[in-house]
């Protein structure tokens, strides 16, 4: 789960928890809708099957009672009619008599309309359409069609006048009679008791039905209640504990401590928040250590300024006794001469590295002039002093005219020729085995910049030493506060140059200094950026 | 070579005194002063053919120094020594000083600027 947190967005768990809860309803509702539409179809199969079955048969059986109960009594009034027009002459009562006719006037009426009604109940069982209740079996159909077409067809024998007006004649008509309506009584029960067997039937599907629904209720609401405990876990450990992990880093850096560990587990939006607080973070360290090293070198600029000026003064003190010295022993041979040498050399040294510390400590704005690149080299260097057995070979043929300080990049190309002199005349190297001892000096044009390479056939500067070379104070000789270099590039890096080292064909030393040229004459000239 | 009066001003006594023994050790006849005021004094007491004015002294400069003394002896001869860059040794340039001597100079240019006003 906490995997998962990792990789999702806050955007992406809330999107997603919404489509599973949106989901889980839509299923509930979908499951619940099934249940109902089974319900009803259900419901619409009784209604089409034994629904009207059953009336049918209920029907059938008032209309056949109907229908034997008038027979009966239509026949017992014709009987007591007849009984009563027999002994008239004797009893003459007239009034009786008309009021018998009338009486089996009225049941022949009534007797008419139950025969109706019960020929109206037969086609109704007849044309019934039961697809699989009791009269669907087509004997079972009969039998009732049978026995109440006979019950009618009794009946309107009866009518017919078909049966004798005896006392004998109509009990056996009406036995007949209720022996029939008996049969079809049990017929019709059976019938009904099947008919509602299948109405109990369908009696677990609405039970199913309803447990479903209730289930599937039930387990939407468990589902909806675990999604939300998910995102409130996701919230609470996914986004509350990287943002307090960010505040405490943020405390932090207020203290001052820009070595933070600026990522966090959490949902993508934190993540990406921690990374650019992170590079905010270390930005802010960069800037900071720009500004001590700015500050380290201009506590350096003071600090050489001061002790230059109070080392020129003794070293002059120096230089006039050294004179004094040799003026007073010229010619005394008291074999002072080559330690008075060693004086004076020291004393160029001591001059050289308070040159080498102002230059490097007190960036000079430039002193900028538009100069052809090659004429100026090749008389610069035809300046140099280069010791016995070192030859220098030229290439001058770029052709560029750009814009410069033609002290400070003298200066740079005096180190690097310095270096290769080092280099070149250094005792612990055994030498170019047969090879020219040479400085090579070519400049040239690569893509944007004007390219000075100075290059030499000496040792060639050992993988071990290489990144440092440009580091300040870093130095591999005896003497030097190792400031050549770091100064050479300094003096690129104001002219928004650079300067690179490469390992020549033959194992020497190739320094290329680059000069943009943007710097070319068509430029307003002015102070470096 | 005629002997020059040469007076040397430096608030540095060691610097003061080896310049002064080189030059007198090339004939010239050499005073010391340990700051401008001073130097302004001996010029009132005395002629000097040349002096070595330090720019940077306690009491009195030597760029005020050098236009103190031109101011009464307009021809008088001075070469200025410093350590340091500065601007305010233009004008003093431009105003007729010999030269500048950058700090620590070789004796022989002290020397040699010496033969150049050496009469004779």
């Amino acid at each position: 789960m906490a995997g998962l947190f990792q990789r999702l967005s806050v955007r992406a768990a809330i999107l997603a928890a919404f489509g599973v809860l949106l989901l889980t309803v839509g299923l509930a509702f979908a499951v619940v809708w099934m249940e109902g539409r089974k319900l009803e179809s259900n419901y619409e199969a009784l209604r089409r099957d034994a629904l009207p079955a059953v009336d049918a048969l209920h029907s059938l059986n008032t209309a056949a009672q109907f229908l034997v109960q008038e027979s009966s009594y239509a026949a017992m009034v014709d009987l007591s009619e007849t009984l009563t027009r027999n002994l008239r002459h004797r009893d003459s009562d007239q009034a009786s008599v008309a009021a018998l006719h009338a009486q089996a006037k009225q049941a022949q009426d009534e007797l008419l309309e139950a025969q109706v009604e019960m020929a109206r109940a037969l086609r109704k069982i007849e044309t019934l359409e039961d697809a699989d209740g009791a009269l669907a079996d087509a004997e079972f159909k009969n039998r009732i069609r049978e026995v109440a077409a006979d019950i009618l067809e009794d009946s309107q024998e009866f009518q017919d006048g078909e049966i004798a007006k005896t006392q004998v004649a109509v009990a056996a008509f009406a036995g007949h009679l209720h022996d029939d309506a008996a049969i079809l009584r049990s017929l019709i029960a059976q019938g009904l008791a099947a008919e509602n067997l299948e109405i109990a039937s369908s009696e677990p599907i609405v039970a199913d039905a309803i447990r479903n629904a209730t289930t599937v209720a039930a387990g939407g609401a468990i589902l909806a209640l675990l999604i939300g405990l998910c995102a409130a876990l996701f919230i609470s450990r996914g986004i509350a504990a990287p943002i307090s992990q960010l505040r405490d880093s943020a405390k932090r850096v207020g203290q001052g401590d820009l070595d933070i560990e600026s990522k966090v587990s959490g949902p993508v939006e934190l993540q990406e928040l921690a990374a650019s607080f992170g590079e905010m973070t270390r930005q802010l360290a960069e800037s900071q250590e720009m500004l001590r090293r700015k500050e380290r070198l201009a506590s350096l600029g003071r600090i050489a300024a001061t002790v230059s000026h109070e080392l020129r003064n003794p070293l002059g003190v120096v230089r006039a006794s050294i004179y004094s010295i040799r003026e007073r022993t010229l010619s005394k041979g008291l074999g002072v001469e080559r330690a008075l040498e060693r004086m004076e050399r020291s004393i160029d040294r001591c001059v050289g590295i308070i040159s080498d510390l102002l230059d490097f400590a007190r960036v000079k704005d430039l002193q900028r002039e538009t100069t052809a690149i090659d004429a100026w080299l090749a008389e610069f260097l035809a300046e140099q002093e280069l010791p016995e057995g070192i030859a220098l070979r030229l290439n001058l043929a770029c052709g560029a005219r750009i814009s410069f300080d033609r002290e400070r990049l003298e200066r740079a190309v005096g180190n690097l020729i310095a270096n290769a002199v080092q280099a070149l005349t250094d005792p612990q190297w055994i030498g170019p085995g047969g090879k020219p001892r040479e400085i090579r000096v070519s400049t040239g044009i690569d893509g944007p910049f004007v390219e000075i390479s100075v290059a030499d056939s000496g040792p060639g500067i050992g993988a071990e030493v290489l990144p440092k070379i440009f580091d300040p104070l870093f130095t591999t000789k005896n003497f030097g506060v190792g400031l050549g270099l770091p100064l050479v590039r300094q003096i690129m890096l104001q002219h928004r140059g650079s300067v690179a080292v490469e390992k020549n064909a033959d194992g020497g030393a190739a320094f290329i200094l680059r000069l943009p040229l943007e710097l070319a004459e068509d430029l307003p000239q002015g102070k470096a950026a | 070579m005629s002997q020059l009066n040469i007076l040397v001003v430096d608030d540095d006594p060691d610097l003061a005194e080896s310049i002064a023994e080189a030059l007198g050790l090339a004939g010239h006849n050499v005073s010391i002063a340990g700051n401008g005021a001073e130097a302004v004094k001996r010029f009132g007491e005395m002629k000097y053919d040349l002096s070595f004015v330090d720019v940077r002294m306690p009491v009195m400069n030597g760029v005020d120094c050098f236009f103190a003394v031109r101011e009464r002896h307009p021809d008088a001869k001075i070469v200025l020594m410093t350590g340091f860059k500065e601007p305010a040794v233009e004008k003093a340039l431009n105003a007729g000083a010999l030269a500048l001597l950058h700090k620590p100079f070789r004796m022989e240019e002290v020397i040699k600027i010496a033969r150049q006003f050496a009469p004779g």
